[in-house]
């Protein structure tokens, strides 16, 4: 699988001297195969979540274009581009995410539930769980849960569609170094499974896992 | 997992959910009552009209002109002339006899009673008349007034009662009769020791009036065989442009014209042909009465659909901006179902899931105090109980559900303009 970009840019509205607008991310290529572990590094507000968001089908670009092995991710309909990311790329969002009605549990089968009725992926969700750790808590509700806990929740979910590109916006960002290795061991075990990962981080660990580290600085990407 | 979601966010935002509940149960509320009464009122007002048979009241010739002149109702002050008793029979002669389903003659006078003056009416109950036709026939008020509500005792039957009286609810308070109590009536002429047979309620003035035999009221009055009007019920046809155009003036017809007037049972017909075996009578139609009181049921039930729609159109409002209010606090969990690949149309239903569950309790809870509503108000507007329509319950269910559905359409459009990365951004 190849995620593309092509010279994908966003811009958003703010007033300054010489223009109303500012780009976030600025013109950029970049690209992700199957195998390969991708980590974006840069300062807060450089555009990496932008960025991310563009490549995940969550935010359109405003001039480029993202392409999923050769499809136009935002030419399709709403609804077709709902069901492409819902079996084909993961995203981990930044900050802590969760249905609060739900359990642990089902909020890691929620994504395999919007386009499914059986209970098929359960035995895969219970491995999930208990990979990532939160195997004691796999019945509480995000209320009771811990910042790192909601975090392996959120990759835990991320994966339970098998797909076949993971982006993870800071995933490692509430953990600690015993839990940061194993979510980046996991990633990289992923990348084995032929699945791409793209990862946005602050982390240094990161660097032993990852085939290659871009930088963002103030929408600029550079290798 | 739709349902424990769609529960969890009931509970989570249960005072959201109340007050979009309650502004719904007004707006039901509302409209039940407002419904109930318009149906039940406007069945009640035809089935008097229909039970008040009498749609021709036969007067003296001078007393109705003058009634006419002066607007007033002439018993009491200017009764000055009368009809005789013995011609009422005549009114089985006429044309349209077999037309002619009831009748009863009237006469008042007032009575002293423990000191109190009341208003007491003569009439006809069940009284029997063999007419030279051969036919056998009851007339009288147990007839023409088959709406009356017995509250105490029963209707009087002149063979078994012929000292009977009735009694108005109201006036049998204040007087404190029961029925099977005797009383005296007492006037300059005679003094009639009577039995309370019934005491009933009829909704109107008469209420506070008494109602016995027609010979004793002659007797108290001292008039003889006299009567001062009858009313007759009489099945007719609808009045068409003919019957009109008979209405303003009969002479005004041609000979065929007038031909198919006399022989159809118009109103207006039959009380010419009235008058023909009465010459000293005049024959009118109540109908104008019946038309005036329809055209007030007619703006009654205006303002009361006006008042519906707007009790709807207020929850309408109410709920969009609740429904808005609710979506914009759960906007991380909206951005969140649309950034794992959840498809507007699932999402947009999950909210109009929940409104419509609050819906639904506000909608039922508010079909009940409508219920209230509607006997408060058919208490004291309409002075009796409102029975409640069974086709209320679709029409409203519809409504409400309508209601809803516009409601939350600003909250849903926003939901669906939503992004994903607008509302996850990071937060
Ligand atoms: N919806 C928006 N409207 C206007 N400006 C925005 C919007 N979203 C992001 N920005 C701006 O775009 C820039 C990049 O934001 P972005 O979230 O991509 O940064 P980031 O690199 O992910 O930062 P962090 O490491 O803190 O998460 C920031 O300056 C931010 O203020
Ligand atoms: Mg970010």
């Amino acid at each position: 699988m190849i995620l593309k970009a092509e010279s994908i840019s966003r811009k958003y509205p703010r007033l300054s001297a010489n223009s109303n607008f500012f780009y976030a991310v600025k013109a950029t290529d970049f690209e992700i195969k199957e195998g390969e572990v991708i980590a974006i590094m840069g300062r807060s507000g450089s555009g990496k979540t932008t960025f991310l968001n563009m490549l995940g089908g969550l935010l359109t670009p405003s001039e480029g274009k993202v392409t999923l092995d050769g499809t136009d991710i935002y030419s399709l309909s709403d609804n077709e581009r709902s069901k492409l990311i819902n079996s084909n790329i993961g995203i981990v969002p930044q900050g802590q995410s969760g249905i609060d009605s739900l359990t642990v549990t089902e909020n890691i089968l929620l994504p395999y539930c919007l386009y499914h009725k059986d209970n098929e992926a359960d035995k895969y969700a219970k491995e999930l769980i208990k990979f990532v750790g939160i195997e004691d808590i796999a019945d509480c509700y995000p209320s009771q849960m811990s910042g790192g806990e909601l975090r392996r929740m959120a990759i835990a979910r991320a994966l339970i569609n098998r797909p076949g590109i993971i982006l993870a916006d800071e995933p490692t960002g509430d953990l600690d170094d015993e839990s940061t290795r194993s979510v980046l061991e996991l990633f990289r075990r992923l990348a084995q499974d032929k699945v791409a990962v793209l990862m946005v981080t602050h982390d240094e660990l990161a660097g032993n896992y990852a085939d290659c580290i871009y930088k963002m600085d103030a929408g600029t990407l550079t290798g | 997992m739709f349902l424990r979601m769609v529960k969890g966010a009931l509970t989570r935002q249960k005072g959201k959910m109340v007050m979009i509940a309650f502004t719904i149960l007004l707006g039901a509320s509302l409209a039940t009552a407002m419904l109930n009464i318009m149906f039940d009122v406007g069945d009640k007002v035809n089935q008097e009209l229909k039970a008040y048979g009498a749609n021709i009241i036969v007067k003296p010739k001078d007393n109705s002109v003058l009634e006419d002149l002066y607007e007033v109702d002439g018993e009491d002050e200017i009764q000055s002339s009368y009809l005789q008793e013995n011609e009422i029979g005549k009114i089985k002669t006429i044309f349209w006899t077999y037309s002619i389903v009831d009748f009863a003659p009237f006469l008042e006078t007032t009575a002293d009673v423990n000191g109190t003056a009341v208003t007491v009416t003569g009439s006809w109950f069940n009284h029997h008349l063999s007419l030279p036709s051969g036919e056998e026939l009851d007339a009288g008020i147990v007839g023409l007034r088959s709406w009356w509500d017995i509250e105490d005792g029963q209707w009087l039957d002149e063979k078994v009662n012929p000292d009977g009286i009735m009694v108005g609810t109201t006036l049998a308070q204040t007087l404190g009769i029961r029925a099977g109590d005797r009383i005296t009536l007492t006037t300059d002429n005679a003094s009639k020791n009577l039995l309370v047979v019934g005491i009933y309620n009829s909704g109107a003035d008469d209420d506070d009036q008494m109602i016995t035999n027609l010979d004793i009221v002659q007797e108290l009055a001292n008039t003889g065989d006299l009567i001062s009007s009858i009313e007759v019920s009489a099945l007719t046809s609808p009045d068409d442009e003919l019957a009109q155009k008979a209405a303003r003036d009969p002479m005004s017809l041609s000979v065929s014209e007038y031909e198919v007037w006399y022989c159809t049972a118009y109103v207006s017909s039959i009380c010419y042909q009235i008058q023909e075996v009465i010459p000293d009578a005049v024959a009118s139609p109540v109908r104008q009465v019946a038309d005036s009181e329809g055209a007030i049921m007619e703006k009654t039930q205006l303002l009361m659909i006006l008042i519906t729609i707007l009790s709807l159109l207020g929850s309408a409002l109410g709920i969009s901006n609740l429904v808005t209010a609710s979506v914009m606090e759960r906007s991380n969990e909206i951005g969140l179902l649309k950034a794992i690949g959840a498809k507007d149309g699932a999402v947009s239903s999950l909210v109009l899931t929940e409104i419509l569950i609050t819906a639904v309790i506000g909608g039922i809870a508010g079909y009940f105090v409508g219920y209230g509503f509607a006997q408060i108000i058919g208490k004291s507007v309409f002075d009796s109980s409102i029975e409640m329509k069974p086709i209320v319950i679709p029409i409203v269910s519809v409504l409400i559900i309508l209601v809803t559905l516009a409601g939350s359409i600003p909250a849903i459009r926003m939901l669906l303009k939503m992004k994903p990365a607008e509302v996850l951004h990071g937060r």
